[in-house]
């Protein structure tokens, strides 16, 4: 976070206060206040196991009382929508292994799985849904399916 | 890796497949399309057995030789589904001369 000071270096910014407005603080519930770590202010979520966005502003008060607000800042935590987005693999296949009536089902697809603009955000699970894709598939195994 | 829960039946399935990421976020790839289709090598088995020769009436137009019952291997799902008289038991079907073919009802006429 940046390193705020005011044009007066005798009367330097010696507060720092987390809001959630503009203008008037109130602080937010779901980060901490900036504590200093390795040199620099740093604001952290109170839950940082929690994929979210965060959008708060710096309330910045100097020595003898001159108070500024600046803002709006975001914290990006993990996966979110507005922080990764995922493609197919280029070579993704459309068409499953052919079999006949009476023949071992097995090994029907292998899918590539897609990849993520984030290193840190990876796939979980795969799993087989309908053409629509909001229910699971009847008649794909789904015991094999994990990535 | 998936697999088919079963190869019962010949049909055309097609699926997409729900990625999950962490967070919870989700990714829903192409439609993908896997067939299962009929072999031409299921063994053909006589499920009961008729008399040969049979004897009917004549003039009774409807009814005729009563084919036995068959069943393949995988008859769930492709069935014995074609019945032809030939006039030889060579595997190249010569149609009969003289019969007609099955008529559901009655037989060979």
């Amino acid at each position: 976070m940046t390193l705020y000071y005011n044009a007066t270096a005798a009367c330097p910014v010696n507060n720092w206060q987390l809001t959630t407005q503009a203008a008037s603080l109130v602080s937010p519930s779901n980060l901490v206040s900036p504590v200093t770590e390795n040199g620099a202010l740093n604001v952290k979520p109170t839950d940082p196991a929690i994929h979210a966005l965060y959008t708060f502003y710096l309330k910045l008060t100097a020595l003898g009382g001159s108070v500024a607000y600046h803002g709006p800042f975001r914290l990006d935590v993990g996966c979110t929508t507005t922080s990764v987005t995922f493609a197919d693999d280029e070579n993704f296949v459309t068409t499953g292994v052919p079999k006949w009536v009476g023949d071992p089902g097995t090994a029907v697809y292998t899918l590539l799985p897609p990849s993520s603009t984030l290193p840190y955000c990876t796939v979980t699970s795969n799993i087989v849904v309908a053409a629509d894709g909001s229910t699971p598939h009847t008649k794909i195994n789904n015991c094999a399916s994990q990535p | 890796m998936f697999d088919l829960v079963d190869t019962i039946y010949p049909e055309t399935i097609t699926f997409k497949i729900l990625s999950t990421f962490d967070g919870g976020r989700t990714h829903v790839s192409p439609l993908v399309t896997t067939i299962k289709t009929c072999n031409n090598n299921y063994p053909i088995t006589e499920v009961a057995a008729v008399a040969s020769p049979q004897y009917v009436a004549h003039l009774q137009s409807l009814i005729g030789f009563a084919i036995p019952s068959y069943t393949d291997t995988q008859q769930t799902g492709c069935p014995t589904s074609t019945f032809e008289v030939s006039s030889t038991d060579s595997p190249t079907y010569t149609a009969h001369p003289t019969l007609n073919q099955i008529q559901t009802i009655g037989g060979i006429e």
